[in-house]
């Protein structure tokens, strides 16, 4: 059975609280803000449907504010019940004979104690909040694990890098609404009303994007490139690019501190998918955990250099297979040098994997 | 033996190549960016200039054992 493990401090948790009122509050505003715009007249022809779509977003805002009041609320129940439960488990002798994880002994509830002094507690406390709702085996378990794994994981990261996340995200033609809305939010809610607006835009340029493109369609103009209007809009703020002489041929290049170097003329299409491969460069060599391995990686690593090409130019592109033959048809690797690098890491990793099974399996034996 | 002896230690060096395809570069009229980067692979020098920038780099293709130019491409982002 796994423990669900909550952080037993009351002041904490009244803390989250708190922000997520203040986020809800702030996306109630955003909501309100969006259905005023929906009464505004807009010209008729493709921009018909956009003000039923604003009070749609705006309803839907609205909606999700007050879904983040009611957590902020079951956040207030549980540092309350947090608090009742705090004396009596800890006034007395430790509840367990080892930490969490220990080997000494299967511990009776689960704990860590922090190095700021606060405690993790483990499985009981779950009682501290309303019972989960009942989704039973199978299929609903591992949704309900998920959703607990990706909580776990957005909570562990800065909301900064979630903003960054977002906006790279939001990049993305035709998906990118959501992730510009989220960006919004998160932007509100740190105070930079102005990157909130250059969201919101993007996000209604998204929006209009789509619903032009659908008008199109409908009306048998074939496809266009309106739905990218919002992936688009976000060049204008999106990380530190510039203009460059390249040589004859290059499309784009970025530095190892991740600033973005565009072929001085470049436009269009041809300007926003280069962005985009490029921004995934840019992304990898800022991020502080693996900018050290990547910009090392790189050059020498042709394993490396495929994958980062790959993954950068389908990011780019949307095309899968046309990803994964660019690094080789433009020239980053071949194939020889390609399967020659996996073929010795993965003799390599094979034979560090077998002495360190040997240790193992003779260290039992012993 | 000797052909095994060329291929241990060609008789181009790694200097000489990146000077012979600065040279090349210079010839075409292409733009040389430092630092540049010399890799050997079995019979060939290959120079990438501008290396630590990722995607528009020039690579000139230098044989090991001739010093000829083989080729000059540019890597497009």
């Amino acid at each position: 059975m796994s423990a669900q493990v909550i952080v037993l401090d009351a002041v904490r948790l009244r803390r989250a609280a708190d922000r997520l009122a203040a986020i809800a509050g702030r996306q109630t505003e955003i909501g309100s803000r969006l259905r005023q715009l929906s009464t505004l007249p807009f010209p008729a022809g493709p921009w018909q449907g956009v003000p039923a779509e604003l009070a749609r977003i705006g309803s839907g805002l609205v909606a999700l504010a007050a879904e983040l009041e009611e957590m902020a609320a079951d956040l207030r129940r549980r540092a309350r019940r947090v608090q009742e439960l705090g004396a009596g488990v800890w006034s007395g002798p430790a509840p367990m004979a080892g930490p969490f994880g220990s080997a000494v002994s299967r511990p009776v509830m689960p704990w860590i104690r922090l190095p700021d002094g606060s405690v993790l507690l483990g499985a009981g406390i779950t009682s501290a909040g309303p019972p989960l709702p009942p989704w039973g085996r199978g299929p609903g378990r591992r949704l309900q694990q998920l959703v607990g794994r990706l909580g776990r994981l957005i909570a562990r990261h800065p909301v900064q890098d979630l903003e960054v996340a977002c906006l790279v995200l939001g990049l993305i033609p035709e998906l990118g609404l959501p992730f510009n809305l989220a960006a919004a939010g998160l932007e509100f809610s740190r105070g930079d009303d102005g990157a909130a607006a250059v969201s919101l835009a993007a996000a209604a340029a998204d929006v209009v994007g789509v619903a032009v493109e659908v008008r199109l369609l409908e009306m048998g103009a074939g496809a266009t490139e309106s739905a990218q209007a919002g992936a688009a809009m976000r060049v204008g703020r999106l990380g530190d690019w510039s203009y460059a002489d390249l040589p004859p041929g290059a499309l784009g290049g970025t530095l190892p501190d991740g600033t973005i170097l565009i072929q001085r003329g470049l436009e269009g299409r041809m300007l926003l998918e280069t962005l985009r491969h490029e921004l995934l460069h840019s992304a990898l060599r800022q991020l502080p955990p693996v900018r050290f391995v990547v910009v090392r990686l790189y050059p020498w690593s042709r394993l490396w250099r495929y994958l980062e090409e790959a993954a950068a130019e389908g990011y780019a592109t949307g095309r899968p297979l046309a990803a994964a033959v660019f690094p080789i048809r433009e020239g980053y690797v071949t194939v020889r040098g390609l399967v020659s690098e996996a073929v010795g890491a993965a003799v390599a990793g094979a034979g560090v994997g077998a002495s360190a099974w040997r240790a193992a399996t003779s260290g039992k034996g012993s | 033996m000797g052909r095994l002896h060329e291929l241990v230690r060609p008789p181009v060096t790694g200097p000489q190549a990146r000077e012979l395809a600065r040279a090349e570069c210079e010839r075409r009229g292409l733009g040389w960016e430092e630092p540049a980067r010399v890799r050997r692979r079995l019979l060939v020098y290959e120079v990438w200039t501008a290396s630590q920038r990722t995607g528009g780099n020039l690579v000139v293709e230098v044989d090991a054992h001739s010093g000829q130019i083989r080729r000059v491409r540019s890597l497009p982002r």
